[in-house]
């Protein structure tokens, strides 16, 4: 499964394992974790597995962070390898993301 | 030598022969003793005579004059001082023939002197000056250079203010090639937004088609019912007979009624199947927009970067390269300063070149002194040269030793003008 959700215990803290490619073929997934509202304060984005990740992923989540409260949202972007961490840079996503 | 000797003081061997005969012939002690005081007497004169010409000689000797020494043709010597010495002494007939000889030869070297000095003080001249020239041209053409580097690396660095607007540095090219990937970056993430937005949003139309499905199911449900009871309702009318006849029409129509929104429905549902392959297609096209591959902006972003830490460097090195340049350019200065100060030694040389028309002027009285003795024979005029030379040495001697002090180059300040 290219995506894995884990709710904590208390149900407010949501973390999705990203592993793969990270595109648009799981845009489907990503959404249904977040569509139903269920309360969610934190989302941790884990991508120690994610080998790729194109543009279509920096558009899921800055939807993510639109429907978690835009600038409200506590979003943290966890475990990047080098590349995925140097394209969520150019996309200037440590000013909008906590990232790890 | 010896001849003369004898040719001189004759009487003394006489004497002493004479008194010998007389002593052979009258052999008498006190004549002998007599005669023996007598050739003492006789030889001792010429004896002490020519001690005492030897002593003068000697002397005088000492006291003549080195010219006239090698001058004497013949090797017979000057005839002994008498007791009371000549007031004017004779020179040789060949001396005197030598003079013109000596005259001429002076007066032409000492020309050929002059014109070599001369000839000298025109060349110095002359290259001094291309010299001072050439050294303050290169001087301003070493300013002009520095001037021309400073300003082309001002326009460079973008630090002059008289850069026209039009021209970017590299500095600044390379800034809005940056802010311009930048901008690009963004749109795409944008779009990308955009587009997963709108694939979500058709998957809600999707959604809502199915309810569509649902609710087509429920008419078709809805139409086979009316139609079996459409035919029921034709069947009762038959067994009614005559009186079910109305109630057949009716119902013959309700069938037909039914068999219409049946063939309805099943339209409808084929223009919804078609209209979701149609928006699968949508779907695929809408996530062909969101993906865009970022290594492409990356790679260009990351070269970009790169060039902006080549060009700071590059503007260091353009600093630090001013500063040696500008050292250099003092170097230069200093150089020319120390040339310009070495060509002063043109006035020292000139000066000291000047100072030979002193001695030349002499050697051109002694030159012209003795062709005028030739001419008159007067030994005279010979003696009177004498006084003559020693009268100029003192005049010379009371002026400074040597006419310029200078003996090197590097006392004395410069003057540039």
């Amino acid at each position: 499964m290219a995506l894995v959700t884990r709710t904590s215990l208390d149900g407010k803290v949501v973390t999705i394992d990203i592993s793969g490619r990270f595109d648009f073929s799981i845009h489907r997934e990503f959404r249904q974790v977040y569509e139903q509202d269920q309360g969610t304060t934190q989302y941790l984005i884990n991508l120690r597995q994610t080998e790729y990740m194109d543009s279509s992923a920096l558009g899921m989540l800055l939807l993510l962070r639109e429907h978690a409260g835009g600038d409200r949202a506590n979003i943290k972007i966890m475990h990047c390898q080098p590349e995925v961490k140097k394209i969520l840079t150019i996309a200037n996503f440590h000013h909008l993301f906590c990232l790890d | 030598m010896l001849l003369a000797f004898l040719q001189a003081y004759w009487w003394a061997p006489v004497v002493s022969l004479g008194g010998l005969l007389v002593q052979c012939t009258q052999p008498r002690p006190e004549v002998a003793l007599m005669l023996l005081v007598l050739t003492a007497l006789a030889w001792g004169i010429p004896l002490a005579c020519l001690w005492a010409q030897t002593r003068t000689v000697l002397i005088g000797c000492d006291a003549l004059p080195g010219p006239f020494d090698t001058l004497a043709p013949d090797n017979t010597p000057a005839p002994p001082p008498t007791l009371e010495p000549h007031p004017t002494p004779a020179l040789a007939p060949d001396v005197w023939e030598c003079l013109p000889a000596i005259r001429s030869t002076v007066e032409e070297e000492v020309e050929h002197i002059a014109e070599a000095v001369t000839q000298t003080r025109g060349i110095l001249r002359d290259a001094v000056a291309g010299l001072h020239q050439s050294f303050h041209g290169l001087y301003n053409q070493t300013q002009a250079q520095h001037q021309l580097v400073v300003s082309l690396m001002g326009d460079m660095t973008g630090q002059t203010t008289t850069t026209p607007s039009s021209h970017l540095t590299m500095q600044q090219f390379t800034e809005a090639t940056s802010s311009l990937l930048q901008y690009f970056i963004d749109l795409v993430v944008n779009i990308s937004t955009q587009s997963v937005e709108t694939a979500y949003k058709i998957d809600d139309m999707v959604r809502q088609m199915d309810g569509i499905f649902a609710l087509l199911a429920n008419i078709k449900t809805i139409t086979d019912d009316t139609h079996m009871l459409a035919l029921n309702a034709a069947v009762e009318a038959a067994r009614a007979g005559e009186a079910g006849r109305g109630f057949a029409v009716v119902a013959a129509e309700v069938r037909r009624l039914s068999q219409h929104s049946r063939q309805f429905s099943e339209r409808l549902r084929t223009q919804i199947e078609e209209l979701k392959m149609t928006i699968a297609a949508v779907r695929k096209v809408v996530g062909g927009v969101a993906s865009t591959d970022l290594n492409v902006s990356l790679d260009a972003k990351g070269r970009v970067d790169a060039m902006m830490v080549d060009i700071k460097k590059v503007n260091e090195r353009i600093a630090q390269s001013l500063q040696e340049i500008s050292t250099v350019m003092h170097q230069m200065h200093t150089d020319v300063e120390v040339a310009v100060r070495a060509l002063q030694f043109e006035d020292i040389i000139s000066q000291l070149l000047h100072y030979t028309e002193k001695p030349l002027g002499t050697l051109r009285c002694l030159s012209t002194a003795l062709g005028e003795a030739a001419e008159t024979n007067g030994s005279t005029l010979l003696l009177s040269l004498g006084t003559t030379l020693a009268h100029r040495r003192e005049e010379g001697q009371t002026e400074a030793h040597k006419p310029v002090a200078q003996t090197s180059m590097h006392a004395g300040d410069i003057e540039l003008f």
